[in-house]
């Protein structure tokens, strides 16, 4: 594992819409970056580096591409998770919504949300919602051109 | 080959010149049948000549007939026209009723709700009154019981009442009896005062008796104690006079011995005497003897003195006595002095004795006999002193007793002037309790017939309360029903809201994922693909976009549908002009005015409000942009207590016989072709104007444009 890395960690239980969303992030590059967990007990796992991911030396990630709807643990739940919890609070968070359910985007808010996205996950959304953030050096390691 | 062709040909020429003259055959044929016809038809012209002039007859008098038709006419023209004021009149009564309805829908909603809480408090009233009936019929039960006790009651009371009249009667008699007796006691009283007067009186005279009786009794205890200490001395003396004669007794016997001593001593001394004369000078030796027997004698006396003395001191109160005895002996001892002297007194002396011996026998048998009498009075008087202390005690008592009786004489007094006090106003009471007792009977019967009435009543709200309970058993019933139903109503409109939530989302993942890999597909791998494939991967893309948006469209209306009303006022005027605003757009390029008459406020959802002016005034652009000049109308009108909002287009318009599709959900009333959209925008309009607790409707016509309104309860 390449620690030096920014890691995107992409939390979704559908593998096609991840595949779609590391194929936007993959037109600029960005995909060698991410790392998927497949609902939000695995993105605790990761976050702490235990089960599937104990091993991973990674740092916390640069930012948290977290959809809403999942199995075991869904992405409010993860959310208030991470907001909770001193180690992970300050990660970015951009929830991912299949609809822009205003109620669920609400809530996320309310929790603590940095931004939002509505899949399919393109680059354009991405860049913007990372824009949103204010923190887009402490995500994207380098700029394409073409974006700016 | 020449020939034959000729032959042919002539063949062919003679069967066409056979053909022909058969024509002429037919034409000549032909035109005989058309000469026929000609004079056929000429007839027929003369006939129609003939007609004709009918027909003008006709012609005239259809004229006339279209005259009066046309008088007609105005004349239900002039229906006509009273038909079209009736039916604006009715149209303006239907807008009323409209209204009224809207009112009346928005007042069965408030009912809805009300009835909901009102449910729920019936089906809590209802276990209540379950609860209640139940103690009903445990309370009719005993209601049943009470009144045959009331029955009996009022059967006792009307005996009761007898009774009481009886005893009313008999306490006028009573009464009467009383006022006699009043006066008797009155009269009594007045000898009672007079007695207890007397009796005070005799009392003060008892008192001072008793006090007269105390005094003697005190006395007599003084005087009994003076007896008694007498008696006691009387004893004393009875015991000393019985020693002083035991003594005397002895002193008589001795004296007796004595006496027989001097008897022979006398009789020595006669013979002493005889022998005197003859014994001279014995005498003188016998004097000298007697001397010496006188000095002996003296001795003697002495002695008898001191013997005396002791007597003396053994009888101290017998002082006289022994006074009397020393005196004796002393008399004796002068009588012995003196025997010389007086030889012959002795004898007298001696006789004097005998007879004093005598006496004082006789003495000291009186004295015993004073004594017993004596002992017998002392005895009497202890017993009458016994009698007197008991008299006395007796006596005590009775005035004890009779001060006790004159108090409680005195108190008896006072109680009888008390009772006939009393006795006086309890014959007033009685009289005052007659009269009330009288009209309590009266009041009584009033009661005991009211009581039957009463009764009968409470039969028959008895019954009726069995009614009642069967109908809010009923009742409760169909409310326990109403409200399983609306809850199954309410949890069905939940499924139905989580349906297609969930929907709206499954169903966006599929179609995302169509979209996606399509899009990767043209990215990625067009130059595969020749013109017919990629024009098939743009079908699909679009396909995909148009899913997207009904699903979105989907999501949004189940959105409004779910989103729970955040009621403000709302400036429908400033929200109306801002909504405008956000359309600038689509108005560029376009001949467009909009004429907005002041709004009022509103109350409801200003998210959801603002989503219906954006759906209705889109609407009304949309369905305006092909005209050359686009004129749309918002207004208001207050109605009641709502306020009825309208925008009016100058549109494409629409069939009124389509009017009741125009709110449904995915309902288009025009072509994709002439005019986009999903027909999602006025079923959304219509769920959140209803979900305010108003209404929508529209009125219409193809090609003149659409009026759409709305109504907003004001409170």
């Amino acid at each position: 594992m390449n620690t030096d890395l920014k890691t995107i960690l992409i939390v979704d239980d559908s593998p096609k819409d991840v595949e779609l969303t590391i194929a936007a992030l993959s037109e600029k590059n960005l995909a060698n970056l991410v790392v998927v967990a497949e609902d939000g007990v695995e993105a605790l796992d990761y976050l702490h580096k235990r089960g599937k991911f104990a091993g991973y030396r990674n740092g916390n990630p640069a930012v948290i591409l977290l959809d809403i709807k999942m199995p075991r643990m869904n992405g409010i739940e993860v959310l208030k998770y991470i907001r909770t919890d001193p180690k992970f609070k300050f990660i970015p968070v951009i929830m991912v919504t299949s609809s822009g359910e205003e109620k669920d985007l609400v809530e996320s808010y309310k929790l603590g949300a940095n931004s939002y996205v509505v899949k399919p996950v393109d680059i354009v959304q991405f860049i913007e919602a990372i824009k949103a953030l204010g923190q887009y050096w402490a995500v994207i390691n380098q700029l394409p051109p073409s974006i700016m | 080959m020449e020939k034959s062709k000729k032959t042919n040909e002539l063949i062919i020429a003679n069967k066409e010149l056979l053909i022909q003259s058969e024509e002429k055959e037919k034409l000549t044929a032909e035109l005989i049948i058309a000469d026929k016809e000609l004079a056929f038809q000429k007839e027929e012209k003369k006939k129609r000549a003939a007609e004709l002039i009918i027909a003008d007859k006709e012609l005239a008098f259809q004229k006339e007939e279209k005259k009066k038709r046309a008088a007609e006419l105005i004349i239900a023209d002039k229906e006509l026209a009273f038909q079209n004021e009736e039916k604006e009149k009715r149209a303006a009564e239907l807008i009323v009723a409209n209204k009224e309805l809207v009112f009346q829908n928005r007042e069965k909603e408030r009912r809805a709700d009300e009835l909901i809480i009102a449910n729920k408090e019936l089906a809590f009233q209802n276990k209540e009154k379950e609860k209640r009936a139940d103690e009903l019929i445990i309370a009719n039960k005993k209601l049943a019981i009470q009144n045959k006790e009331k029955e009996k009651r009022a059967d006792e009371l009307i005996v009761a009442n007898k009774e009481l009249a009886f005893q009313n009667r008999e306490k006028e008699r009573r009464a009467d009896e009383l006022i006699i007796a009043n006066k008797e006691l009155a009269f009594q009283n007045e000898e009672k005062e007079k007695r207890a007067d007397e009796l005070i009186i005799a009392n003060k005279e008892l008192l001072f008796q008793n006090r007269e009786k105390e005094k003697r009794a005190a006395e007599l205890i003084i005087a009994n104690k003076e007896l008694a200490f007498q008696n006691e001395e009387k004893e004393k003396r009875a015991a000393e006079l019985i020693v002083a004669n035991k003594e005397l007794a002895f002193q008589n016997r001795e004296k007796e011995k004595r006496a027989d001593e001097l008897i022979i001593a006398n009789k020595e001394l006669a013979f002493q005497n005889t022998e005197k004369e003859t014994r001279a000078d014995e005498l003188i030796i016998a004097n000298k003897k007697l001397a010496s027997q006188n000095k002996e004698k003296e001795k003697r006396a002495d002695e008898l003195i001191i013997a005396n003395k002791e007597l003396e001191f053994q009888n101290e109160e017998k002082e006289k006595r022994a006074k009397e005895s020393i005196i004796a002996n002393k008399e004796l001892a002068f009588q012995n002095r003196e025997k010389e002297k007086r030889a012959d007194e002795l004898s007298i002396a001696n006789k004097e004795l005998a007879f004093q011996n005598e006496e004082k026998e006789k003495r000291a048998e009186e004295l015993i006999i004073a004594n017993k009498e004596f002992a017998f009075q002392n005895k009497e008087k202890e017993k009458r002193a016994d009698e007197l202390i008991i008299a006395n005690k007796e006596l005590a008592f009775q005035n004890r007793e009779k001060e006790k009786r004159a108090d409680e004489l005195i108190i008896a007094n006072k109680e009888l002037v008390f009772q006939n006090e009393e006795k006086e106003k309890r014959a007033a009471e009685l009289i005052i309790a007659d009269k009330e007792l009288e009209f309590q009977n009266e009041e009584k019967g009033k009661r005991a017939e009211e009581l039957i009435i009463a009764d009968k009543e409470l039969v028959f709200q008895n019954k009726e309360k069995g009614k009642r309970a069967a109908e809010l058993v009923i009742a409760n019933k169909e409310l326990v029903f109403q409200n399983e139903e609306k809850e199954k109503q309410e949890a069905a409109n939940k499924e139905l809201e989580a349906f297609s939530y969930s929907v709206s989302h499954d169903l966006r993942a599929p179609l995302r994922h169509i979209g996606g890999f399509v899009d990767l597909l043209v990215k990625n791998n067009s130059a595969q693909l020749d013109e017919s494939g990629l024009r098939y991967l743009n079908i699909i893309s679009e396909s995909y976009i148009e899913m997207g948006n009904l699903i979105d469209a989907l999501l949004t209306f189940s959105r409004f549908s779910r989103a729970e009303l955040q009621r403000t006022k709302i400036d429908s005027k400033s929200l109306v002009t801002n909504v405008i605003k956000t359309f600038s757009d689509e108005i560029v390029g376009r001949n467009v005015e909009i004429n907005i008459t002041e709004l009022p406020d509103a109350i409801g959802d200003e998210t959801l409000i603002n989503q219906v002016w954006v759906n209705l005034i889109s609407n009304a652009l949309k369905y305006s942009r092909n005209k050359e000049k686009t004129v749309i109308d918002i207004g208001t009108k207050i109605e009641n207590d709502q306020t009825i909002f309208y925008i009016r287009d100058n549109g494409a318009g629409f069939d009124m016989k389509y009017a009741d599709k125009l709110f449904g959900v995915f309902q288009r009333l025009h072509k994709a072709r002439d005019f986009e959209g999903i027909g999602i925008g006025l079923a959304n309009v219509n769920r959140i104007i209803v979900r305010h607790g108003g209404k929508c409707w529209a009125e219409s016509e193809v090609d003149k444009g659409a009026t759409f309104f709305f109504s907003v309860p004001n409170n």
